[in-house]
C-alpha cells in the first residue's frame, strides 16, 4: 500500500493539487494489532488516538466519523478491487459471482491445509472447491469442518462443503463470508475445544465496552475451560444457551453477535459434543 | 416531532430524542446503568434494550433515535431474560454485602428488582480500595465498568482523569497519573462520584457520616457562579452535597469547594457565644450583654464624634437580606453612609465601568451565552480554579470549536485550551486593550452599523487609540504585535464574541479604566445585546454582586442607585432620612481609622487583616479603633488579634434568604440545618442592635422574606422577584420589574438605558510597582482551586489537605538563578513588608513574575502587597507588587 501511495504521489495524483481539482491525499497508519479495530467505529476511535472502543450507531460514520467529519470506511481489499474495475469496467466485475454476491473475495486458508495461504476466488464457487482444489485438503487426518469468515462466524461442517461461497448461501447454513478466513479443523479438535478456543480469543479481543461481550464472552470461555477435562458441559449447557442468546440479542457490535453466531452454529452442527 | 407507540401508549417525541427519553416521557422506566442526562449516550450496559417492530434484534433505547411510526416494546419475557442475564454477569463478581450496605444505589435497586440481590459474591479486596484522596474513595470491587466516571470527567469536567486500562473482562478504570487518585490530575469536582451508579466512587463524608436522610435545595456558599445544590443531612448534620440537575447555572455539576467544602459548618471551633475583650483578654458574654454593649459603644461614638466616626462592612458571604439590613442600619441607625462590602477589593471597578459604559453595573449576559459564543475572550480570570463550573463550560466550548483567547500573565489551565494566550506583563492591561481597539479600527473590523446606531465618541476614540498601535505597545505589554492583532481579529470577526473577566483586570491602579477599555472592544464590534456576547465579570464570592447591590456601598442605595437620586424614594419606604453626607468606602474607612477619625467599625464576614493589602498598615488602622466588632463564624485573624467584640453568626446553610450571582440571578438560600446553639443569623443580630439603639420598628422583621418584601419596594428592577417565584430552578435574573416579568437573561437587546453608549478614552498611566534592581520581581496574588480567599471555610473542610498552605510560584529560570529548589522556603519582600513561604517551581509564571495565594494565616502574604489603588474605586492593586526574593 505504501508503494502504491508513493507511486501515486510521484505521478502527481495525490497531495495538494493547486488549481487542478480537489486536493486528495493518503496517509498510511499502521495498526497496532487490535482485532476489534476491524470494527469501523473502533478503528475511527483508534485513529483519533482514543481507546479502540466501538461507538454506538447512529450516528453512522457517513454522518459523524473521523474527528466528527463524514467518513467512508473501506477495507483495503475493497479499494484494491477498484483498479481492476476501472480497467475492465463494472459490468465485467459484476459478471463474476452468483445471485446477489458479485465479484471476487480473498480467502485465507489456515495451516492445516496442504496449501495454506491467500487466494482470490470468484464468489459462488463451492466451499469444497476452496478447501480441496485450492487448499489441497488436509494432511493425514479427517476434516471435521471449516470456520469461514471467522473465528466469529459460523462453521461449515464437512456435510455442507458443497454450499456455494456466497453471502446468502453461507447465511442459510448459519455461516458467513466475513473477512474470508477459512479455518479447517480435524478430529483432533472437539467442538468443546473449538468453543473454548474461539471464546477465549473473543474475550481477549473484546474492547470491554458492552456488558454481554465484556463479561459474557469471558464467562463462556470459562464454562468451556471448566468443561474440557469432563468433555461435557453438563449443567453449564443451559448457561451457554442463555449467554448465546444475550450475546446475539444485546451486543453493541459484530464482535459479540459474531461470537453468538459461532456458538449457535457449533450448537447446531455438534449438538452432542456441547451437552 | 415523531409519533410513535411505546408499550401501547401513543406518544410524540422531538427529532433527536432517544427511545429512552421518549419512554421516560410516557412514564416508562427502562432499566439502564450507563445513561446519564449529562452525558452523550453510550450504549454500553445494554440493559435498556427494547424491541422495535420490524427490527431484526433488540436495540438499545439510549442510543436509538425516535422515528415516526415506530412501535416499541420495552418489556417482554425475552427482554427481561436478557436483562436478568446481563445483571447476573455484573452481579457475580460484585462486592458481597454492598447491596445491603447501600440499597438505594441504582445498580442495587435493579438487582433487587430482578431478585438478584443475593448473587454478589465478590471479595471486598482491600487492594481494590484507594482511600488516598481526601474527598473521594474508590472501591473497584464495586465497579461495574459502565465508564460513566470516564465519560463525565471527559464530557463535563474536561479533566480526563479516569482512563480505562486493559481490555475485555479485565478492563478497569485507572487514574491518569500514578496509581492512586491522589497522585492523579483529579480536581476533586466529584462528578464521577455523582454519576457512579454503584458507590464504587463515593464521597468520603458519606462513608464517614452515613447516607443522608433528607435533602434541601440551596445555593453554594463559595464563588459568584451560584451553583444550586442539594444538601444532604443526617441527624441534623450536613453529610453530602450534590448538584441540582435542573439548575440552569450548573446543570448537575459542581466543583471541589461546592461539593466537599461544607465541613466548616460543623467545625469544632465554631463559636457560639459572643466574646468581649476586656483588658486584652476575651470573656464570654450573653447576647443581651453583647447587643447592649455594641449599641452603647456605637451610640457613644456617634454622640461624641458624629456619624462619620463609625462604619459598617457588609459581607459577600451573607445574604441579600443580611446586607440590606446592614446598610440600612448604617444609614438609619448610625446616620452614616460609611458602609461598604468586599466588592471594594474585587469588582467595584467592573460595577463602575459597566455602569458608566452601558448603564447597569453588572454582567451584560448570562453563563448560557458561553455556549452561544464563537469567540470567548477570558481576561485576567483563572476560571477553572476560581469559577470552576464556568471554567469547565468554557473549556468544553473551546473543545467544541469556539475560539478561545486567554489574557493572563500566568499560563493558567484555560491557556492550554486556548487558540491564543497573551501573556501580558502585569499592569499593562490598558495598553493591550487599547492596542486591540486600535487594530480593530485600523483593519476595518469595527461594526460600523452598530457604532452608528448606538455609540458616541468614535472620532475622538479613533484618534486616541492611534497612539496605542500593537507595534508601539508590544514591547511594554510583552506580547508580539502579531499576536495582539490576531486576538483583535478573532474577537472582532466572530459572529458573536463574549468576554469574561476577573480580578486580573480590576485589581490595578487603572482597574476601572481597564474594564471600560474591555467594554470599548464590545462596543466597537457590536458585541453587546445579543446572545453569545457582552462583558461579563466573574464575581468572586457567592453574594458579592448582591452585597453591593443591596446598598453596602457608600455612594449607592439598594439597586446600585445613586445616593442623590434615590434618597427621597428610599427614605419614604424607610420612614427615616437617608444621610446626605458622602460616606467612606472600606479603604477610606481604614485610612480614617489610621488618622483617628473613624472610631468604631462593625465588620461582618470579612477577614480584613488577612485579606487587605499592607497587612501592617491594616493592623495599625484597626488597632486604633475604640470599637471593632467582628461578626463571623470563626475567630478569624482580624478578630483574634484586634476585635473588641466578637459576634458568632450563622452560615448560609443555617438560614433562609437569597444570593445574587454574577449574572444578576437571585436564587433562594434555604436553611438546611439549625445553627449551632448560640450562633445567630446576621439579620437577627443587626435587628437586635438596631432595636437597642431605638429603631425597633424599622427593623422588626419576622423572617428574611419580610426583609425581601421591603427590598422589593426599595429596588424597583427587582420588584417582580418574590420568594414564591424563586421556588423555580435558577430563580430570577433582574431586571424583573413586576411579577409577570420573566426576568432578563440578556441586557441591552434594544438599546442602552441612556440611549447611546460612549467609547472611553482613558490614557494609560504606568504604575510605580515596576521591577527595579532592588525589587526585580513582580508579585501577582490570587486564589487557587482548593483554597477560597481567606480560607476561613476551605481550611476547615475536607479538601483542605490538597493544598494546606500558600506557595510562591517561581519560574524555572528564576529559581535556577536564585538557587531555589522546589519546596524550598523563600522570603518575599516588598517596599511594604515581607512574608516567607515555600517555593513552587512552575512553568505557569514567566521569568520575572511570581504568584502566590494568601489564605494561610501563618504566611500572611498580604504583608507584602502595597498601597496602590484603582484611581476610580479605590480597589487595591493586588496584582502588581515589586518584590525581591531570598532563600528563606
Amino acid at each position: 500500500v505504501r508503494a502504491a501511495v508513493a507511486e501515486a504521489r510521484s505521478a502527481g495524483i495525490l497531495g495538494r493539487l493547486l488549481g487542478r481539482g480537489p486536493s486528495f491525499d493518503v496517509d498510511v497508519v499502521d495498526g497496532e494489532g487490535s482485532y476489534v479495530c476491524g470494527e469501523e467505529t473502533a478503528l475511527l476511535n483508534a485513529l483519533e488516538g482514543r481507546r479502540p472502543e466501538v461507538r454506538s450507531r447512529p450516528p453512522y460514520p457517513a454522518e459523524f466519523g473521523l474527528h466528527g467529519a463524514p467518513t467512508v470506511v473501506n477495507n483495503v481489499e475493497t479499494l484494491a478491487n477498484l483498479g481492476w474495475i476501472l480497467r475492465h469496467g463494472g459490468g465485467e466485475y459484476a459478471a463474476m459471482g452468483r445471485a446477489a454476491s458479485r465479484g471476487t473475495k480473498v480467502v485465507s486458508l489456515n495451516s492445516l491445509f496442504r496449501r495454506p495461504g491467500l487466494y482470490e476466488v470468484e464468489l459462488g464457487i463451492p466451499v469444497r472447491a476452496i478447501a480441496e482444489d485450492l487448499g489441497g485438503g488436509i494432511e493425514d487426518a479427517t476434516l471435521r469442518g471449516v470456520l469461514i469468515g471467522g473465528p466469529l462466524a459460523g462453521i461449515v461442517p464437512t456435510g455442507l462443503l458443497d454450499t456455494p461461497f456466497t453471502f446468502e448461501d453461507l447465511s442459510d447454513v448459519g455461516a458467513s463470508v466475513g473477512h474470508g478466513g477459512v479455518v479447517a479443523f480435524d478430529e483432533h479438535t472437539s467442538a468443546l475445544e473449538l468453543l473454548h478456543h474461539v471464546f477465549r480469543f473473543g474475550a481477549y479481543e473484546s474492547c470491554g465496552k458492552c456488558t454481554p461481550c465484556r463479561l459474557g464472552a469471558a464467562r463462556v470461555a470459562d464454562l468451556a475451560r471448566q468443561a474440557l477435562p469432563r468433555r461435557a458441559l453438563g449443567a453449564a449447557a443451559d448457561e451457554l444457551h442463555e449467554l448465546t442468546d444475550v450475546l446475539g440479542a444485546t451486543s453493541l457490535c459484530g464482535h459479540g453477535t459474531g461470537l453468538a453466531e459461532f456458538a449457535r452454529s457449533a450448537l447446531r452442527h455438534y449438538p452432542t459434543e456441547l451437552r | 416531532m415523531a409519533r410513535l407507540t411505546i408499550d401501547g401508549h401513543a406518544t410524540e417525541a422531538p427529532e433527536g430524542a432517544t427511545l429512552l427519553d421518549a419512554a421516560a416521557g410516557v412514564g416508562i422506566e427502562v432499566p439502564s446503568l450507563c445513561a446519564d442526562p449529562r452525558l452523550e449516550p453510550s450504549g454500553a450496559c445494554r440493559l435498556c434494550v427494547v424491541e422495535v417492530a420490524d427490527a431484526a434484534r433488540p436495540v438499545a433505547a439510549c442510543t436509538t433515535p425516535v422515528r415516526d411510526g415506530m412501535v416499541v416494546r420495552t418489556h417482554s419475557s425475552a427482554l427481561d431474560a436478557h436483562r436478568r442475564a446481563l445483571l447476573r454477569l455484573l452481579a457475580e463478581p460484585y462486592a458481597r454485602g454492598a447491596v445491603a450496605d447501600s440499597p438505594d444505589e441504582p445498580f442495587h435497586r435493579l438487582l433487587a428488582a430482578f431478585e438478584l440481590g443475593d448473587v454478589p459474591a465478590g471479595e471486598r479486596d482491600a487492594a481494590l480500595v484507594d482511600d488516598t484522596h481526601p474527598t473521594i474513595q474508590v472501591d473497584l470491587s464495586r465497579c461495574i465498568s459502565c465508564w460513566r466516571c470516564v465519560r463525565i470527567c471527559d464530557e463535563v469536567q474536561g479533566q480526563n482523569v479516569w482512563h480505562i486500562a486493559e481490555r475485555g473482562a479485565t478492563s478497569r478504570i485507572v487514574p491518569d497519573r500514578g496509581t492512586t487518585l491522589r497522585e492523579s490530575s483529579c480536581v476533586a469536582c466529584g462528578a464521577c462520584v455523582d454519576t457512579c451508579p454503584t458507590g464504587a466512587l463515593e464521597d468520603r463524608p458519606v462513608l464517614r457520616l452515613g447516607r443522608p436522610e433528607r435533602w434541601t435545595r440551596t445555593v453554594c456558599p463559595y464563588c459568584g457562579v451560584g451553583c444550586e445544590l442539594l444538601v444532604g443531612t443526617r441527624a441534623g448534620r450536613i453529610g453530602a452535597v450534590v448538584p441540582a440537575m435542573d439548575a440552569p447555572v450548573n446543570a448537575g455539576h459542581l466543583c471541589v469547594k461546592g461539593r466537599s467544602g461544607f465541613g466548616f459548618a460543623a467545625s469544632p471551633d465554631r463559636l457560639t457565644r459572643p466574646l468581649r475583650r476586656r483588658d486584652g483578654a476575651w470573656s464570654d458574654c450573653s447576647w443581651d450583654e453583647a447587643v447592649a454593649a455594641v449599641a452603647a459603644s456605637f451610640g457613644r461614638i456617634v454622640r461624641e464624634r458624629g456619624p462619620t466616626a463609625v462604619g459598617v462592612l457588609g459581607s459577600a458571604r451573607a445574604t441579600n437580606e443580611d446586607n440590606y439590613l446592614a446598610q440600612k442600619f448604617a444609614r438609619v441607625v448610625l446616620g452614616s453612609n460609611n458602609v461598604d462590602c468586599c466588592a471594594r477589593v474585587c469588582h467595584a471597578p467592573s460595577a463602575a465601568a459597566l455602569f458608566e459604559t452601558f448603564g447597569t453595573g453588572a454582567a451584560t449576559n448570562s453563563f448560557d451565552d458561553i455556549e452561544a459564543a464563537q469567540t470567548l475572550l477570558v481576561w485576567g480570570a483563572n476560571a477553572t480554579e476560581n469559577h470552576p463550573v464556568v471554567g469547565a463550560r468554557i473549556k468544553q466550548a473551546a473543545r467544541r470549536g469556539a475560539q478561545l483567547i486567554v489574557v493572563d500573565p500566568r499560563r493558567v489551565e484555560l491557556a492550554d485550551e486556548a487558540d491564543l494566550h497573551l501573556q501580558v506583563r502585569p499592569g499593562t492591561n490598558l495598553l493591550l486593550l487599547h492596542a486591540m481597539a486600535c487594530a480593530i479600527l485600523e483593519e476595518g473590523l469595527a461594526d460600523e452599523a452598530f457604532l452608528a446606531e448606538r455609540v458616541d465618541g468614535l472620532d475622538e476614540f479613533r484618534s486616541f487609540v492611534q497612539r496605542y498601535s500593537p507595534e508601539l505597545v508590544a514591547a511594554d505589554v510583552g506580547v508580539d504585535a502579531a499576536a495582539i492583532r490576531a486576538a483583535a481579529r478573532l474577537y472582532a470577526t466572530a459572529p458573536a464574541a463574549m468576554s469574561v473577566h476577573g480580578l486580573g483586570l480590576t485589581e490595578h491602579h487603572q482597574g476601572t479604566a481597564g474594564v471600560r477599555a474591555l467594554a470599548n472592544l464590545a462596543l466597537l464590534t457590536g458585541n453587546v445585546g445579543r446572545p453569545g456576547t457582552g462583558v461579563n465579570p466573574l464575581r468572586g464570592q457567592n453574594n458579592v454582586q448582591g452585597a453591593a447591590h443591596m446598598g453596602c456601598e457608600p455612594a449607592h442605595l439598594p439597586g446600585y442607585a445613586s445616593l442623590e437620586l434615590a434618597a427621597e424614594r428610599v427614605s419614604n419606604v424607610w420612614d427615616a432620612p437617608v444621610p446626605a453626607a458622602p460616606g467612606l468606602d472600606a479603604m477610606q474607612m481604614l485610612d480614617a481609622a489610621a488618622r483617628g477619625d473613624l472610631r468604631g467599625l462593625w465588620v461582618i464576614g470579612w477577614d480584613l487583616l488577612l485579606t487587605q493589602p499592607q497587612a501592617d498598615a491594616t493592623r495599625r488602622a484597626l488597632a486604633s479603633l475604640d470599637e471593632l466588632v467582628v461578626q463571623d463564624l470563626f475567630l478569624n485573624e482580624t478578630a483574634r488579634e484586634l476585635a473588641t467584640m466578637f459576634l458568632p453568626t450563622a452560615c448560609s446553610f443555617e438560614k433562609d434568604g437569597t444570593f445574587m450571582n454574577a449574572e444578576r440571578r437571585v436564587q433562594r438560600v434555604r436553611r438546611v440545618v439549625a445553627p449551632p446553639a448560640g450562633a445567630r443569623a446576621d439579620w437577627e443580630i443587626i435587628g437586635d442592635v438596631a432595636a437597642a439603639m431605638g429603631h425597633r420598628e424599622r427593623f422588626a422583621f419576622a423572617d428574611p422574606e419580610e426583609i425581601w418584601e421591603e427590598i422589593r419596594r426599595v429596588w424597583s428592577p427587582g420588584g417582580g422577584i418574590t420568594y414564591g417565584r424563586l421556588e423555580a430552578p435558577g430563580g430570577l435574573q433582574w431586571p424583573c420589574p413586576d411579577e409577570a416579568h420573566p426576568g432578563t437573561r440578556l441586557l441591552y437587546r434594544d438599546g442602552f438605558p441612556a440611549g447611546r453608549a460612549t467609547l472611553a478614552c482613558v490614557e494609560y498611566r504606568p504604575g510605580t510597582e515596576g521591577a527595579t534592581p532592588d525589587f526585580p520581581f513582580v508579585l501577582v496574588t490570587g486564589r487557587d482551586l482548593y483554597a477560597f480567599n481567606a480560607g476561613t471555610m476551605t481550611r476547615r473542610s475536607d479538601a483542605y489537605e490538597l493544598r494546606p498552605t500558600d506557595w510562591l510560584e517561581v519560574s524555572r529560570a528564576d529559581a535556577d538563578r536564585l538557587g531555589l529548589r522546589n519546596g524550598a522556603r523563600v522570603r518575599v519582600e516588598s517596599r511594604y513588608g515581607r512574608a516567607e513561604l515555600g517555593a513552587e517551581v512552575s512553568s505557569r509564571v514567566p521569568p520575572g513574575v511570581v504568584f502566590a495565594t494568601f489564605n494561610d494565616p501563618s504566611v500572611r502574604l498580604n504583608a507584602v502587597t502595597g498601597p496602590h489603588r484603582d484611581d476610580r474605586t479605590n480597589t487595591p492593586e493586588y496584582k502588581v507588587t515589586a518584590v525581591r526574593l531570598e532563600p528563606g
